[in-house]
């Protein structure tokens, strides 16, 4: 009696729960089928309503640390008379995790900024993200400017996303610190081996009074990056027997001449590249153009007195200067949007020339690159002038290229790489474990 | 009976002492980290890194604790966090006494098995059905709103399953006694087994309370706009990928702490107050 | 009792069920429908993407026992199941005896008692991001004090905590223990206050000392209070996951990935959705194993007096 009862229960909860399953999947069917009813309606509606349309926008930090989406928006909703754009706010730590929740609950958004290429990956591979090329001829827009790395997005042909920001590697300074140690200051054509030796000479000091030659930073990514750059290999196709330079010479740095803080202290407490740098306690670091428009603002708010400067990210002797690692910040359209021309409007906008002067002015890299948004950038005050040529480029490698891995390769670089950098396992040993695990990935996800 | 209270009332004396030696070493231990978070609060930011700890900062910052406010919308978070403690706390408090009573006290078929339901639901990790609960609020129009919250958070398995087994350990023999007298269930619920268990509802307040106030995850996938955020998602944001100022960091958990401390200072009073010093004969 | 009696008890009894049914589910109700559509029926519908493929966006795919062959053979999964294994036997009998001790010297109220309850209950209301990057600074391993201490007790090479692959488990499972000590000391002393004094007194009578009435009183008479800790602490452990990701993102390496760190990367990294509910089924499965073995035992022990 009892037990057919439950039974029962069990078997109506678990047909409700059937329906939910069937509910879920037909959004999902509706969804991807979107596009081509999406250019009809918002065809029918441009041409009956006068008034502005609203588009939602999501972005992270507006408040804090991105106040540039903002300056964008505001610009936006000034100059167009046909779209006004408003923005989604999330916090940068946990964007990926949300977006991914809202989308999948099918919140309406129309238009989204991209945190990094395995947040896009897997925008692609869910088909979250709809193809921009009807919009691109419609309006013969100009991609020339956005080099190779127009190419970077595109997926089957087609155009995904418009690389919104492209920063890449360079070389930052403490002025101050080498003239006390009277050492020359470094030049664009620094190699890594000139690197080490001169941040063997710049450490001193001991206790909180320590000075550290340079600072590897605790991202997953950071020491992979230097041997990323030769073009021996990359994060996805296995063998990472190349990676074998980089972390021999941070090991060396960091155990041997002690000139870098060891990863295990710098990820125990919390040591952050920024403050490290602005508070004089490392003579140069390896950082992302974005540090460009965090030092030009800090200095103006009084939080730092340094004086600094720039060059090119050190290369290996086999390489030219001017070879470093970049890393896209692309922006999309939401397949789940009707309002495809919309939201085009404002990814046009932003990742287009206008925007790219704006991001310039506020000292970050934008993706759509001429010369009148690097002179932006070299021409906003608190640019270290004398040094603009560090922000010429020979060949930017990326980072990581979109890849239905990417996110999960990322994941086993970082568990990987700190047990190389803390000790735990040796380099070899480290870089044979990521070639097994790749190929285990590999063959589950085939 | 004189001689036995009499070494009730001396031999403890010593072991008394000891006892709270252990306990002062034991509570400087566990304050320990507090004292780095109130330390850090008041240090410029570049100054948090530093080691060998300095205790007492170099420049006392006092402007952190202004900041905060200004930075974000601290008041707002602030705001949002209380009402949100407040309504939770209540229903979860009415709706799980209620349950348990049913559970502890009355004998009816499906008991043990919903009851180890209820149970079962709390072993799943939040992480695995956020999704499909996600999915039920947005269907209901409810998404980036208090009232989701309120409604996932007010009716959980746990508060059920902690007064269910306080309710177990009040005397059987009370409740017969006032069915005998004619108080039917719903009295007995108000006017006997509630009182006896301010104890167990203070501690399912205090966990309630604490849970939704410190609650990250929940209002991270529930709450979008800065008018509804709480303050867990509000420190959240002075901690990116370009940025991190662990001094407002520090500043804003001291400031969210306060009021939980005030809380438990008033409510602990409750706590002991149970069967044991209500007097009722079991 | 004769057999009429019987007949006639058994039908009182019936209408006594019958009337007792209709109350509790009115008791039950207002909790049962929350529950229900916003924990039971997501819960389900989790248990049902087992057998599925699913990527949160594109169609629902079914996948037999795929996830669950996909799981067998992931080493991830067993280094996560042995990582939080690990973490609930040392955590849960940790945070019980410290908790229970704790309430006992502190179960009656006086100003002394007050004072310290609230010292000792103040790591329970902190929020883990500020708690977490203040552990990580003192466990720091170079310069951080809890090594600075230990290296004046001379031990000449204290451990490296979150930064090692061998240190970083017990550096969480301290600052698990420490986090929610003071709560069950809460739950603990609430019940011991919850003792009718009679019995203590009729132990007194008997000429019981203090140890015999902590095993002939307090102990049975905690027996509730102690399967709810037991449980209780059992679920959290197993589920443990904010500090981990605040203290070490499950690493060094994945020296720290437990199952639910484990699940939420297949989740929200992976986007494997009918995986990471597979892996959520087998730590269900342990846990309610656990639960009803305990269960039936607190049937056993019970006092209902």
């Amino acid at each position: 009696m009892k037990f057919k009862k439950i039974t029962a229960i069990f078997i109506g909860l678990s047909l409700i729960a059937t329906l939910f399953a069937g509910c879920g999947s037909k959004k999902t069917e509706e969804a991807a089928s979107q596009p081509e009813v999406q250019s009809e309606e918002t065809q029918a509606s441009t041409s009956t309503v006068s008034e502005k349309k609203k588009i939602k926008f999501v972005c992270w930090d507006i408040a804090t640390n991105a106040k540039e989406f903002n300056d964008l928006a505001e610009e936006f909703n000034k100059q167009s008379d046909t779209v006004e754009v408003e923005l989604v706010d999330i916090a940068s730590k946990d964007y990926i995790d949300k977006t991914a929740v809202m989308l999948t609950a099918g919140e309406d958004l129309d238009g989204i900024a991209i945190k990094e290429i395995p947040q896009y990956s897997s925008l692609l591979m869910k088909k979250q993200i709809a193809p921009l090329d009807e919009y691109i001829s419609k309006d013969n827009f100009n991609m020339n400017p956005y080099g190779a790395n127009a190419d970077v997005l595109k997926a089957e042909g087609k155009t995904m996303a418009l690389p919104y920001r492209s920063d890449f590697w360079i070389l930052y300074y403490n002025k101050d610190i080498f003239d006390k140690a009277k050492l020359a200051y470094p030049t664009d054509d620094m190699t890594w081996e000139q690197f080490r030796e001169i941040s063997k000479k710049l450490t001193s000091g001991k206790g909180n009074d320590k000075i550290w030659g340079t600072y590897f930073h605790t991202f997953d990514n950071t020491i992979a990056d230097i041997s990323t750059a030769t073009r021996k290999g990359d994060l996805i196709s296995g063998n990472f027997g190349y990676l074998k330079p980089a972390f021999e010479l941070a090991l060396e740095m960091e155990q041997d001449d002690k000139s870098a803080m060891t990863f295990a202290a710098a990820k125990t407490s919390n040591a952050h590249y920024k403050a490290m740098f602005e508070s004089g306690k490392v003579a140069m670091h390896v950082m992302g153009t974005w540090h460009i428009g965090q030092l030009i603002a800090d200095k103006k708010a009084g939080t730092t007195n340094i004086n600094w400067g720039i060059a090119k990210a050190p290369h290996f002797a086999e390489n030219k200067p001017g070879t470093t690692v970049g890393n896209l910040t692309p922006v999309a359209l939401l397949s789940s949007s009707k309002k495809g021309d919309s939201v085009w409007e404002f990814l046009k906008f932003m990742a287009g020339e206008k925007g790219a002067v704006m991001l310039g002015q506020r000292g970050l890299m934008p993706g759509y690159i001429n010369q009148a948004v690097l002179d932006a950038v070299a021409s906003i005050d608190g640019f270290p002038k004398d040094n603009k040529s560090a922000l010429e480029t020979v060949d930017v490698v990326q980072q990581l290229l979109p890849h239905k891995n990417a996110a999960q390769m990322k994941k086993i670089l970082a568990e990987e790489s700190e047990l190389i950098l803390t000790k735990a396992k040796s380099i070899d040993e480290g870089l044979k474990e990521l070639d097994e695990r790749t190929k285990d990935l590999a063959a589950d996800n085939k | 009976m004189p001689i036995n209270t009499e070494l009730r009332r001396s031999k403890p004396n010593l072991t008394t002492i000891l006892g709270y030696i252990g306990l002062s070493i034991a509570a400087v231990l566990v304050m320990f980290p507090f004292a780095w978070m109130l330390s850090a609060s008041f240090k410029p930011d570049n100054d948090v890194y530093e080691f060998p700890i300095r205790w007492i900062p170099k420049i006392f910052r006092w402007q952190n604790y202004v900041d905060i406010w200004k930075q974000i919308k601290f008041g707002v978070f602030y705001f949002n966090t209380v009402k949100l403690t407040v309504i939770i706390t209540f229903l979860q408090l009415l709706t799980s006494s209620l349950a348990a009573y049913a559970f502890a006290k009355i004998k009816f078929k499906g008991r043990n098995t919903l009851f180890i339901a209820y149970i079962g639901t709390i072993a799943v990790p939040f992480q695995v059905y956020m999704i499909p609960q996600f999915i039920i609020i947005r269907k209901l129009g409810l998404s980036d709103s208090h009232l989701s919250l309120i409604l996932i958070q007010a009716f959980t398995a746990y508060g059920v399953f902690l007064l269910r087994q306080f309710f177990m350990s009040i005397p059987e023999e009370l409740s017969e006694s006032a069915r005998i007298d004619g108080l039917g269930e719903l009295g007995i619920y108000a006017k006997i087994i509630l009182p006896l268990a301010k104890p167990a509802l203070t501690s399912l307040g205090i966990f309630t309370a604490v849970f939704v106030w410190n609650d990250f995850l929940g209002p991270l996938i529930y709450l979008t706009s800065q008018k509804n955020l709480t303050i867990q998602l509000g420190i959240r944001l002075f901690l990116s990928d370009y940025n991190q100022s662990f001094a407002l960091i520090m500043a804003a958990a001291v400031c969210s702490m306060i009021p939980v401390v005030l809380i438990f200072l008033i409510a602990q009073r409750f706590l002991i107050e149970g069967i044991a010093t209500t007097g009722i004969k079991g | 009792m004769n057999i009429a009696n019987k007949d006639l008890n058994k039908a009182i009894n019936k209408k006594i069920d019958t009337r007792n049914r209709i109350i509790a589910y009115a008791f039950l109700l207002p909790n049962f429908l929350g529950f229900l559509v916003f924990t039971l029926i997501p819960v389900l519908f989790s248990f049902v993407l087992c057998t599925m493929e699913w990527d949160t966006s594109n169609p629902i795919k079914f996948a037999g026992l795929g996830n669950f062959i996909t799981m067998f053979k992931d080493e991830g999964f067993y280094i996560s199941l042995l990582n939080t294994i690990y973490y609930t036997l040392t955590v849960v009998p940790g945070t019980l005896i410290l908790s229970l001790i704790l309430a006992l010297a502190l179960s009656k109220g006086s100003k002394i008692t007050n004072f310290f309850r609230s010292l000792f209950f103040f790591p329970y209301i902190s929020s883990l991001v500020a708690v977490a990057v203040a552990w990580n600074m003192l466990f720091q391993p170079d310069m951080g004090p809890i090594n600075e201490i230990l290296r004046s007790l001379g031990i000449s090479n204290p451990p490296g905590w979150t930064a090692s692959t061998v240190w970083a488990m017990p550096a969480i499972i301290f600052v698990g223990i420490w986090k929610t000590m003071g709560y069950y000391m809460i739950i603990y002393i609430a019940g011991l206050n919850d003792i009718p004094v009679q019995l203590y007194e009729a132990a007194t009578v008997d000429g019981a000392n203090s140890w015999q009435k902590f095993w002939k009183v307090t102990v049975p008479m905690l027996t509730p209070t102690t399967f709810f800790v037991t449980i209780m602490l059992l679920i959290n452990s197993f589920k443990v996951f904010d500090q981990i990701a605040v203290m070490t993102n499950g690493g060094p390496g994945r020296a720290t990935n437990v199952l639910v760190y484990y699940i939420y990367n297949q989740a929200f990294v992976n986007f494997k959705m009918g995986y990471a509910s597979a892996v959520a089924l087998v730590l269900f499965a342990l846990v309610l194993t656990i639960t009803i073995v305990q269960f039936k035992n607190e049937e056993k022990w019970v006092n209902y007096m």
